[in-house]
C-alpha cells in the first residue's frame, strides 16, 4: 500500500515541471561525473589491456564505442516512445520537453553507431558500407529520429507539435525490435549479439568487462544529457511564472 | 597492457586508422555535445536574467516617472 501511494505521489509531482527543475540538478552532478569516470575507465581498458581478438585483432577495440552507442541510441527511442504515450494518455506537459530533449541526443548517437560500425565494418567486411539487415534497420532509427527533428521544426503550434512528434515516437518503436532481431532473421554481414545486458555474454570476460563498463558510462552520460536539456527546456517554457523569475530576482547564485 | 610501446599503442596493429577514428569521433562527440548544452543553457539563464532585470526596472520607473517605459528589446530564446 505504502509503495503504491509512494508512486502515485511520484506520478503526480512528475506533472510538475517546477519539481522536475529542483530535484534534477543533484542528479545531473552524479549521472555527470559517473558517466566521466565510466567512459574514460572503460576507454583505456578497453584500448589497453583487453586482449585482441583472435581473428580481426586490434580493430574489434572498435566495440567498445560502436555497441554502447548503438544500444543507447535505440533505448533513448524507447524512452520517446515512451514519453509520447504519457503524452497522449496523461497530457503531462514534461513529457514533451523530454521528447525535445531526447531528440538531438538520439539523432547523433546513432549516427555515430552508424559511423564507428562503417570504419569498423572496412578492415573487417572490407567495405564501409554494406545493405544488410542491422545497418539497414539502424539506418531507419536514424531517419525516424531526423524525420520528428524536421516535424517539429516545421510546426509552429505548440500543442500540435507535441502531439504529431508523440505520435512518429510511438509508431516508430516498431522499427526497435526489428533492429534487435535484425541479426538472426537476416544473416548477412554483421556479427550476431556478443553482448547484452540481459544474457551471458559468449565472449571471455576480459573482453567484455569493459564493454559493460562503457556501456554503463554510456548510459549515464545520455541520462547526463537528456535531464540538463531538460531543465533548460523547462526553464524556457515555464519563464512567465513566478518560480523562474524568482530564480533571477537578484539572487545570482541560484542558477 | 597489451602493447610494448607507445607508437605500438598508436598503431593498433595496422588498424590505427579505423580504432583511432572511431575514437576520436565519440570522443569529439560528448565533448561537443556538453559543451553545446552549456552554451545554451548560459544563454537562456542570460536572457531570462535580462529580461526578469527589464522588468523591474520598468516596474520601478512606472512609479517614479510613468510615461517614460518603453518595451525593451528582448533577444528571442526560442532555441
Amino acid at each position: 500500500m505504502a509503495l503504491t501511494t509512494t508512486l502515485k505521489t511520484f506520478w503526480h509531482k512528475l506533472g510538475s515541471p517546477r519539481w522536475f527543475y529542483e530535484i534534477s540538478g543533484g542528479w545531473i552532478l552524479g549521472l555527470g561525473l559517473a558517466a566521466l569516470v565510466l567512459l574514460c575507465f572503460g576507454a583505456l581498458w578497453g584500448l589497453a589491456f583487453a586482449p585482441p581478438d583472435y581473428q580481426q585483432g586490434n580493430s574489434f577495440r572498435i566495440i567498445y564505442v560502436h555497441v554502447p552507442t548503438a544500444m543507447v541510441a535505440q533505448s533513448i527511442y524507447i524512452g520517446m516512445g515512451v514519453a509520447g504515450f504519457v503524452l497522449f494518455v496523461w497530457r503531462m506537459k514534461l513529457a514533451d520537453v523530454a521528447i525535445a530533449a531526447c531528440l538531438p541526443l538520439g539523432m547523433f548517437l546513432t549516427a555515430l553507431a552508424l559511423f564507428t560500425g562503417s570504419v569498423w565494418g572496412r578492415p573487417t567486411w572490407g567495405t564501409w558500407w554494406d545493405w544488410d539487415g542491422r545497418t539497414v534497420s539502424t539506418l531507419v532509427l536514424f531517419f525516424l529520429y531526423l524525420g520528428i527533428f524536421a516535424l517539429r521544426g516545421a510546426i509552429a503550434d505548440v500543442e500540435l507539435r507535441a502531439r504529431a512528434s508523440a505520435l512518429v515516437a510511438m509508431v516508430g518503436t516498431i522499427n526497435i525490435p526489428i533492429i534487435k532481431y535484425s541479426v538472426d532473421w537476416w544473416q548477412t554481414l554483421h556479427q550476431p549479439s556478443s553482448f547484452t545486458l540481459t544474457e551471458k555474454p559468449t565472449m571471455p570476460i576480459e573482453m567484455w568487462a569493459p564493454l559493460l563498463v562503457m556501456a554503463l558510462g554510456f548510459y549515464c552520460f545520455a541520462g547526463f544529457a537528456v535531464l540538463y536539456q531538460m531543465r533548460s527546456e523547462v526553464m524556457v517554457r515555464e519563464r512567465k511564472t513566478q518560480w523562474v523569475k524568482a530564480l533571477f530576482n537578484g539572487q545570482k547564485h541560484a542558477v | 597492457m597489451q602493447f610494448d610501446s607507445l607508437s605500438n599503442f598508436f598503431a593498433m596493429g595496422g588498424h590505427g586508422l579505423y580504432v583511432w577514428l572511431a575514437y576520436g569521433a565519440v570522443t569529439l562527440f560528448l565533448v561537443g555535445y556538453t559543451g553545446a548544452m552549456q552554451r545554451r543553457r548560459r544563454r537562456i539563464v542570460a536572457e531570462l536574467k535580462f529580461q526578469v532585470l527589464a522588468a523591474e526596472e520598468s516596474e520601478a520607473n512606472a512609479v517614479v516617472n510613468p510615461g517614460l517605459n518603453e518595451p525593451t528589446e528582448k533577444p528571442s530564446i526560442e532555441a
